[in-house]
């Protein structure tokens, strides 16, 4: 079974993982109900790597909430009217795509961990949230 | 040093995302001089005025371009790729 | 509700500053000077001036006049001893006559005063102490805003400025040092209790909030803003009168901001300094709440004031006046420091008494006081000397000593300011410039316009360390094992940012570890964890020219299936990296890389498509610069070749003992055999179910296998190599055990044992170069650097006795420096401790005799060339 980057940072936070195309994904960390609110009503990060293609040096994160702008923005200088773009977030090159819930973030694989507890930080004010698979279909939906 | 950069790939981006990668220069050919091969290893012009310079976009997309900057000022005239 | 001062309860009022309540709690003595240990109080009570600096919560020289008061907050006074009421060291006063200005360039010509000075004059200079290092860390954070203009002041200029670019459709910032006070307006985004402490290139403004949430002591906000509106307005100074430094003596903003904000009444009978005759509008304010006006002079009437700890009198040619409040209506000074860190010229105006910009650059606008500071109190300008008529509060500059200063030859205003140190304090001018270039125009007899300014630099005010270094997220490298490596008592080192295994707690002591798993590779089978090497992937018709012309070496005839030791030098022959290249063989399974960005559609070399590709290693270090060089090569070279950096698509590992060749057909199909898999060469198969580029390469030395995978397949390929070795003791093993063995087979590591001066024939490389090759980076330096003598070489050598020499210890030959060690280790192979240093050429030959300092003493040891370990490579042949 394939891992995330953030596969044992997932399994300390408590997540509920299960088996998706021969990956293993956190569906949820607490209830996802609450995780799809605590997103709504802010902001929070949910680890999408699963999603990627063969060979991909990144790990793919989604940031979403009315508050995304404002966290991103302590970690990056990019311009987030952005559609896609290359810059530096939390010290590391990225690629960060605008999505319909808020940006999708491709981080180099090894940074990830490093980059996720950033955003984190960062989010503190905010009151951020991981959130889960389910949440965020929840939130697509 | 915080002047813009317009990478010609990803726009105006700040100074700090590039590698500066040192004056245009053009490489003598096998069997040149010694005097030529000695200018183009060991010596810079350090124009004090516009000069044409190496840039790579080391937070962005990863290309070098050349770039036409007055070094008194920081301005930079105009960037494009190598031909 | 109470703050503590000096540990004592001071009552906090809702709009409290941290100095407006200890001012109503009585304090008057707010901090002592920095020279003579002078009283003083609040001066401006708006955050330009030293005058109220104080330690707030362990952080020193807080400006307390403009920090919210907060219920439990710790201040504490700096600068005196024992007391801000008595300080000892006010005796200082009494020694001026010691302290000319210059003192230290006078007194401490002589190095050997100066350290007998030192450590006495470190005791007593100095502001405020820098928090111990067990003090709660405050929180720090930086921000990034663009905006389409960024407006500086949120005084009525200001904010007119910002409706009306907002009305435009443009983006709008404000930002204002005061406190949010109005709900605001939602057309442009207020950033209250911010400043902006310098203008940069390209429209970068750097602005400090406070407390920009609950959560952070202070926030960088970086704002790029296509026009920038300067609506910074001005600020009042001082005047210079004998002792115009008492507390007391006040700037009539101050009092006005006393009154109106803080509804405190401070004192009970004023004197008005002011050019304005008839009632004042100050004067009104002070009779409003009861304060008795004794008399209004102007500037140029008076003569000194009187009192010791508090300002008592003020003797004037009109006759002296006893009072508890000087109110000084100061000069107005533009607030333009912004304005000439963008470039703008500060022009001297006669009437309006002051500096006002001009030639503002394109983009950047000013409006309101700053743009033409009111014309009000252009008052006699400048003082005579006086040793006690202080020009700069900061440092305790008086008139006296800008006068000396200017007779002792330092007339040109930039000299005077290094000199005097005047406009060098925590106002950085703001106090002080005006008074500090009258004087020396009138001294030097020169017009004011031609004696000029000082250059305003940013940061001003100045910025917390905290601040500048922001949030503490320094980002790390984990590469895809980096749990389990934890898991197995990995011991870490720093790597860039990579975290590597230093080696694995496996014993009592480092040393046992390390030979631990030295042993387990040199007699059964260990494996390290390499994912951190650069590795790169080239694709496209031309891949095979560009190596050739990059490298040293050949590689356009690298035949598919097999690898080469790869060194990379630059124009001057000096060796930039090394690594090795590889050339898959082609195989029908195609992985596609997907670039997220989209713009390169590069196939896969762990699973190799075509003939065209190669597979890069890197050094750790190197990636980055490698890859760049690659590219620049390319660069409108108009060749067919794509780079694909697969350094964190990948996970590696190094299996290597004599047991690999068994742990790994275990996990594989692919044959392993010496006839089937040779020294040198690579192959694409599945390890354990997981598709993999294996090299036969052997950095340490023995039988082993280089093996390049997904990094998502990271721990299951390294679980699935941990079980199949364990029946024959495999043993994961770290940089350290990795360094003993490769030193053993004498293998260099780039830039441990070279230097920005090593060439390969000096490292004993020259093989690598070809030059037969009809061009190369490089081949016109190395050509010359072939056929000179070469003055040092890269040796061996082994210790004669049993003394290890630390890295980069000198090495002498007859008592003289010869040379430095670049790594030294105990080898078990060889039973003594053996390394590889530079030598001079005199010393290179096999055998020779060196010395080399351990400890502070010189040891013998022999020099070599021969590799210390399995000389002819035998044993990665088995
Ligand atoms: S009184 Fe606080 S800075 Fe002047
Ligand atoms: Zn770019």
């Amino acid at each position: 079974m394939k891992r995330s980057a953030l596969h044992r940072w997932h399994e300390k936070a408590g997540a509920t993982l299960a088996e998706e195309n021969g990956w293993y994904v956190p569906l949820r960390y607490s209830n996802a109900e609450q995780e799809a609110g605590a997103v709504r009503g802010s902001v929070g990060i949910c680890d999408l790597s699963h999603l990627h293609e063969p060979l991909s040096p990144y790990a793919r994160f989604l940031i979403a909430g009315p508050n995304t702008r404002a966290v991103l923005s302590k970690l990056t200088s990019l311009n987030l009217d952005l559609t896609k773009a290359y810059g530096s977030v939390a010290h590391v090159r990225s690629l960060v795509t605008r999505h319909e819930l808020g940006f999708l973030l491709m981080i180099p694989r090894d940074y990830a961990e490093s980059v996720w507890e950033s955003l984190l930080h960062a989010g503190e004010e905010f009151h951020i949230t991981v959130f889960g698979l389910e949440a965020s279909r929840r939130l697509e939906a | 040093m915080s002047f813009l950069l317009a990478c010609p790939e990803c726009g105006e981006r700040s100074a700090y995302e590039f590698r500066f990668g040192g004056e245009v220069k053009s490489r003598p050919q096998q069997g040149d001089s010694e005097e030529a091969w000695f200018q183009y290893i060991y010596t810079k012009t350090n124009e004090a005025g516009e000069q044409e310079e190496w840039w790579f976009h080391r937070n962005g997309c990863r290309k070098w371009f050349q770039a036409l900057r007055d070094t008194r000022t920081n301005t930079v005239i105009a960037t494009w790729y190598p031909e | 509700m109470d703050i503590r001062f000096n540990g004592k309860a001071i009552p906090i009022q809702e709009g409290d500053t941290v100095a407006s309540a200890l001012y109503r709690a009585g304090q008057r003595i707010f901090t002592r000077s920095f020279k003579y240990h002078r009283p003083r109080g609040l001066l401006c009570c708006s955050g330009h001036c030293p005058n109220c600096l104080m330690n707030v919560d362990g952080i020193p020289n807080v400006r307390t006049c403009i920090t919210p008061a907060r219920a439990g907050m710790a201040v504490k006074h700096q600068n005196a001893r024992p007391s801000l009421d008595f300080d000892y060291l006010a005796i200082a006063q009494q020694f001026d006559w010691m302290m000319p200005v210059g003192w230290y360039y006078k007194n401490f010509t002589n190095p050997r005063m100066w350290h007998l000075a030192e450590a006495q004059i470190r005791k007593v200079a100095g502001l405020g102490d820098p928090p111990p290092p067990d003090a709660p860390e405050a929180v720090y954070e930086h921000a990034h805003m663009q905006a389409g203009v960024a407006v500086i002041g949120a005084g009525p200029a200001g904010l007119n400025a910002a409706r009306e670019a907002a009305s435009q459709g443009e983006r709008v910032v404000v930002v204002d040092d005061q406190p949010r006070t109005t709900p605001g307006d939602s057309s442009y985004t207020l950033l209250s209790r911010s400043y902006c402490f310098g203008l940069y290139e390209g429209n970068l403004l750097g602005v400090l909030q406070s407390e920009p949430h609950s959560g952070a002591r202070e926030r960088l906000v970086h704002i790029r803003a296509k026009r920038i509106v300067v609506a910074t307005g001005a600020y009042e100074a001082p005047l210079t009168f004998k002792n115009n430094d008492l507390p007391g003596i006040m700037l009539s903003t101050a009092v006005w901001r006393l009154i109106h904000r803080h509804g405190i009444q401070p004192g009970t009978s004023a004197v008005i300094i002011s050019n304005e005759t008839g009632d004042s509008a100050i004067a009104a304010e002070l009779r409003n709440v009861g304060i008795a006006v004794v008399a209004t002079v102007p500037p140029s009437d008076v003569l000194e004031a009187t009192g010791s700890k508090h300002v008592t009198g003020l003797r004037t040619r009109r006759g002296a006046f006893a009072c508890d409040l000087v109110v000084m209506c100061g000069h107005r000074i533009p607030d333009a420091g912004l304005l000439s860190q963008a470039g703008a010229k500060l022009e001297w105006s006669a009437e309006a008494g002051a500096f006002v910009p001009t030639e503002l650059p394109p983009n950047i606008t000013a409006v309101g006081d700053v743009a033409h500071a009111l014309v009000r109190a252009a008052s006699t300008l400048v003082s005579m000397p006086n040793k006690r008529t202080f020009v700069c509060f900061c440092n305790d500059v008086t008139s006296q000593d800008i006068c000396d200063s200017v007779a002792e030859g330092f007339d040109h205003i930039e000299l005077l300011k290094r000199y005097t140190t005047t406009t060098m304090g925590p106002c950085q001018g703001r106090m002080c410039q005006l008074q500090a270039i009258g004087i020396c125009a009138r001294e030097t007899g020169r017009a004011i316009q031609e004696t000029g300014v000082t250059t305003s630099r940013p940061p001003n005010p100045g910025v917390t360390l905290g601040a500048l270094g922001g949030a503490r997220h320094h980002p790390i490298r984990r590469t895809p094992m980096h749990y389990q490596h934890e898991e197995l008592g990995a011991v870490w080192m720093d790597m860039g940012d990579w975290k590597r295994p230093r080696y694995y707690k496996s014993a009592q002591t480092e040393r046992e570890s390390i030979l631990r798993e030295y042993h387990a590779v040199r007699q059964a089978v260990g494996v390290i964890d390499v994912s951190t090497l650069g590795k790169l992937s080239l694709k496209g018709r031309d891949s095979g020219k560009l190596l050739d012309k990059v490298y040293t070496n050949r590689f356009s005839d690298l035949k598919p299936g097999r690898v080469r030791y790869a060194v990379l030098c630059d124009e001057a022959g000096i060796i930039l990296d090394d690594g090795t290249i590889s050339r898959p063989l082609a195989d029908a399974r195609g992985y596609n890389t997907g670039d997220p960005g989209g713009t390169r559609s590069v196939a896969p070399s762990v699973s190799a498509g075509t003939i065209d590709d190669f597979f890069i290693t890197t050094t750790t270090g190197n990636l980055d610069f490698v890859e760049q060089w690659l590219e620049w090569w390319l660069a409108g070279a108009g060749w067919d070749v794509q780079i694909n950096n697969l350094t964190s698509a990948l996970a590696a590992v190094n299996l290597a003992g004599p047991k690999a060749r068994e742990v790994l057909s275990a996990l594989t199909s692919c044959g392993l055999s010496n006839a089937e898999f040779p020294y040198m060469a690579c192959r694409n198969a599945e390890v354990a179910g997981v598709p993999a580029l294996l090299m036969r390469i052997g950095f340490v030395g023995e039988t082993g296998w280089e093996i390049h995978y997904p990094a998502e397949s990271g721990e299951h390929l390294w679980s699935a190599l941990m079980d199949a070795g364990r029946p024959f003791g495999i043993c994961p093993f770290g940089v350290e055990a990795q360094r003993l063995l490769r030193l053993e087979k004498r293998h260099v590591i780039v830039g441990v044992d070279t230097d920005a001066l090593t060439s390969p024939y000096e490292a004993g490389m020259a093989w690598v170069v070809k030059h037969d090759k009809a061009d190369f980076i490089g081949k016109f330096a190395l050509g010359k650097l072939e056929s000179a003598q070469a003055q040092q070489s890269l040796v061996g050598f082994t210790m004669n006795a049993n003394q290890i020499p630390e890295d980069g210890a000198a090495i002498l030959v007859n008592g003289a420096l010869a040379g430095r060690v670049t790594s030294a280790r105990y080898s078990p192979a060889v039973e003594k401790a053996i390394g590889l240093a530079w030598v001079t050429a005199g010393a290179a030959a096999e055998g020779a005799q060196i010395e080399i300092r351990v400890a502070g003493a010189p040891v013998r040891a022999t020099v070599t060339q021969r590799v210390f370990y399995d000389p002819d490579g035998a044993r990665l042949r088995m």
